[in-house]
């Protein structure tokens, strides 16, 4: 619930909840201003000489005539398949490292902190020793994506393994759980909400990883694609192609949120969703 | 508070504070113990490094030398190229922060005490802090041209919604009843704001800020290697297209210093104020 | 009456504390030895209701945990059925006095929990489930999950969880502290129903020295850190009893025995704890 802030000064204020606008016309409005917004900017730029960086939304909506026109199915189909193994072989480590430091107390202590720190920094400033290693292809943009999601991941999964409390597993001990069944019925289900926000932000990450990657060096994917539209200077073309990233970055995040929700998985702050470089 | 672990009941009292000081010592050899061997395992690494390298397993071009390295870090530091360099960033991240800073924290009070622009606009804002901010950078450079004013832009917008947000929650969430005291006290609204909402909330906006600092030194890094303009980052860009590995991983043990200087920085400080 | 030690033999209990001590070393292992039970002993018979009453952090919890074979690592000899207990007892249910519930189980599956692990069918164990929730008066908050519910409302979850497995020993650490006097009154009375008619063991742990003669048969009055065996009451209230007791004379008595049993003891607990 919110709290009211009309609760501080109750004369004016709070007995007027009747006029207040519903929450569905606040929103539209929202959406419509921002579009007229968009316009206006549209109009005042095209009397300037640089016209071209607040394209008229008609325009904007033309191009994506042109982006589907073109190879984007090849982009979008290279692009998911980096994403495939870099996120897999990411998850695939974050977890078991995460296992092996969670359920250790001294190799915990040691290099948690370092994974901490490295955590912090930028992944993607190592994107030119990865391609000073494999191939400006697919292999670079793979390892990239695995790099950038295996932090949350293995950060996640260190601290789930400390979330599960003793006491849990004392209470399942004398309820006559055997070591197996309290894996499969406390260790699982007490970590598993770190562990799953863990591979949620891991997911959006290697997805910011890969597309970054692409858009510094590469041979095709819709990184790449929305690099090549800027180089062009097709700037419609180019917000079309991030229109539809994040959209797409956007959906998925509510998909995986919702999922998590159904499954009563989710503990994570929103707010902390955007450290993914 | 009962303090289980470090209780001695025959032991002597220390005058001064009640810890018993074997038990303080022993914490901190625990912690150096952690250094330590977090110390060994890095030097480990850069020996087998140098070894691989050194005995040609690993091409030069590929990986530097560890103490290469080392020495193009220590040059760039010393002829003022590497201090130029942190001073762009920096000066970039100060802006870009301050700004998300007094943006983000009013927005969000503002975002509280019109409910209704609360209620209908959070899953929106919680949907664009999911979304990779970072990838704007192609418009940045289009709307601004290729200078550090771009990447400062960049770095306001990934520093605003992790402030936005939290200043928002932490005012959602103060306990109803200091709002209630405010009233009963009979303070008036600014009163009320400075010495009752205010006070409750900040500990909460402290961590958005945190949170904010880090998002925006993120994408500044991120940003200056992806555009090769600005400061530490765009010198990694820079080194690589010279092929200079040496100075391209001087450039990349710059970067990852500063970030974890940052967090240790922002460690200390946020320790401090939520200590009060 | 009282007696320093039980001149009972030692093997026809059902559950025997056989010179039990056991210390603690803090700081992770590298502190002084602190000990918590010295040279106990004690022996509860066959459906016999005893209760431990004891300053605050004399040893109580620890001593019910090493009889649940919790703590492996102890001296002296904790006996159920003639063996050494290391680990639990499979005759044995416990109460924690910390919050134990699942929180990812609704209270009707943390009451089924037990029951599940031992293999019991499904709709087996939802009814003994359903029965033993009813009973503790939680029967409209069967779907709810732990987070949903009150202090006292999780701690008879424990409580069904617990009762539910129908253990020839109970032991209960602080079972009714987080409720309020009327609710205690009503699962106290359940309580010695259930007892006597499985003829059940108990160990009951409380501050509550009313609630102490109420239930048991016995009384154990436990000395300041490390616990040792103060003195032992017999409660020789008829049974079966109810809550109209708590007006009897005897009942009166009784309690100001006890409080006068404890009295010193818990001033010496107090008085260590402004030392340490
Ligand atoms: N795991 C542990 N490590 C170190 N010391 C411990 C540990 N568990 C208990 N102790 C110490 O042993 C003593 C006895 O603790 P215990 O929990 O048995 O007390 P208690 O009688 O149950 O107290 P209360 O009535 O407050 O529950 C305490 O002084 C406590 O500090
Ligand atoms: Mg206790």
């Amino acid at each position: 619930m919110t709290v009211p802030a009309a609760a501080l000064d109750p004369g004016t204020r709070s007995n007027r909840p009747a006029r207040a606008p519903s929450l569905s016309r606040v929103r539209l409005a929202g959406v419509l201003g921002v579009l007229v917004l968009w316009e206006a900017a549209a109009t005042l730029f095209a009397r300037l000489a640089t016209a071209d960086f607040f394209p008229h939304l008609w325009t904007l909506a033309a191009a994506y005539g042109e982006v589907f026109s073109s190879r984007f199915a090849t982009d979008v189909a290279l692009t998911g398949y980096e994403l495939f193994w870099g996120l897999l072989f990411g998850i695939g480590s974050g977890l078991l490292l995460g296992l092996a430091l969670g359920l250790n107390h001294f190799a915990r202590e040691i290099v948690e902190p370092l994974l901490v720190y490295l955590g912090t920094v930028p992944k993607i400033v190592l994107y030119p020793v990865l391609l000073l290693f494999l191939t400006v292809g697919v292999e670079s943009k793979i390892a990239m994506a695995a790099l950038s999601t295996f932090f949350p991941v293995v950060l996640h999964t260190i601290t789930a393994a400390t979330e599960v409390r003793p006491l849990w597993l004392s209470a399942a001990r004398v309820l006559r759980a055997s070591a197996l069944q309290r894996l499969r019925y406390v260790y699982l289900p007490a970590m598993a909400p770190s562990v799953y926000s863990g591979i949620r932000l891991g997911i959006a990450a290697g997805i910011i990883g890969t597309l970054m990657a692409e858009t510094k060096a590469a041979q095709g994917g819709v990184g790449y694609r929305v690099i090549y539209y800027y180089s062009q200077y097709d700037i419609p073309e180019m917000y079309a192609v991030l229109i539809l990233v994040f959209v797409f970055s956007i959906a998925l995040a509510s998909v995986l949120g919702w999922i998590g929700r159904r499954l009563r998985l989710s503990d994570s702050d929103p707010a902390e969703e955007g450290a993914l470089l | 508070m009962t303090t289980i672990t470090n209780t001695k009941p025959a032991g002597p009292v220390t005058p001064a504070g009640r810890r018993d000081p074997r038990a303080v010592w022993r914490r901190r050899l625990r912690s150096l113990r952690g250094t330590a061997g977090r110390l060994v395992i890095v030097v480990a690494l850069g020996a087998v490094l140098e070894w691989a390298v050194a005995s040609g397993r690993i091409s030069q071009v590929q990986l530097p030398r560890p103490t290469d390295m080392l020495r193009a870090l220590v040059e760039g530091l010393l002829d003022g190229h590497y201090l130029r360099l942190l001073g762009v960033t920096l000066a970039e991240t100060g802006v870009a922060f301050t700004a998300a800073a007094v943006v983000g924290t009013t927005l969000g009070y503002l975002l509280w005490r019109r409910p209704i622009l609360g209620r209908a606009y959070e899953p929106a804002l919680y949907a664009l802090a999911s979304a990779p901010i970072v990838l704007l950078y192609p418009v940045l450079l289009v709307v601004f041209g290729r200078n550090p004013v771009a990447v400062t832009v960049l770095g306001f917008l990934a520093g605003l919604l992790p402030v936005l947000i939290t200043t928002f929650q932490a005012f959602q969430r103060l306990n109803p009843t200091y709002l209630k005291v405010a009233r009963v006290m009979r303070l008036t609204d600014r009163q009320a704001f400075l010495r009752v909402l205010l006070p409750a909330a900040m500990p909460s906006v402290v961590v958005g800020l945190r949170l904010g600092l880090t998002f925006t030194l993120l994408n500044v890094l991120g940003m200056e290697y992806l555009a090769g303009i600005g400061g530490v980052g765009s010198e990694i860009s820079l080194a690589y297209t010279r092929l200079r590995s040496d100075e391209m991983y001087g450039a990349l043990v710059l970067s990852i210093a500063l970030s974890v200087a940052f967090l240790l920085l922002l460690n200390r400080l946020t320790e401090r104020v939520m200590r009060r | 009456m009282s007696t320093m030690t039980d001149h009972r033999t030692h093997t026809t209990g059902a559950l025997v504390v056989d010179n039990v001590s056991k210390s603690f070393r803090g700081d992770g292992g590298l502190g002084e030895p602190v000990p918590a039970l010295g040279n106990v002993s004690l022996q509860v018979d066959h459906g016999e209701f005893v209760s431990l009453i004891g300053p605050s952090g004399c040893g109580k919890s620890t001593l019910i945990n090493i009889a649940a074979g919790l703590v492996g690592d102890y001296d002296g000899a904790v006996r159920i059925h003639g063996d050494r207990v290391t680990t639990p007892h499979p005759g044995i249910g416990m109460v924690f006095q910390e919050e134990s519930t699942f929180p990812w189980l609704t209270t009707q599956q943390n009451v089924e929990f037990g029951l599940r692990m031992s293999g019991v069918s499904a709709k087996e164990r939802r009814d003994q489930a359903r029965d033993m929730i009813e009973l503790v008066g939680l029967g409209n908050a069967a779907e709810r999950y732990p987070a949903k519910l009150s202090g006292g409302m999780r701690q008879r979850v424990a409580l069904a969880r617990a009762l539910v497995m129908e253990p020839e020993i109970l032991l209960m650490d602080e079972p009714f502290a987080a409720l309020d006097e009327q609710t205690r009154m009503v699962l106290g009375e359940e309580l010695l129903r259930i007892q006597s008619k499985l003829q059940q063991t108990v160990v009951f742990v409380t501050h509550n020295l009313g609630e102490a003669v109420q239930l048991s048969d016995r009384v154990v009055a436990m000395t300041a850190r490390p616990a040792t065996i103060k003195a032992i009451v017999e409660v020789d209230l008829p049974r079966p009893r109810d809550s109209s007791i708590v007006s009897s004379p005897r009942y009166g008595e009784l309690v100001a025995e006890l409080w006068s049993l404890l009295r010193d003891e818990a001033i010496a607990a107090l008085g260590e704890r402004e030392r340490g």
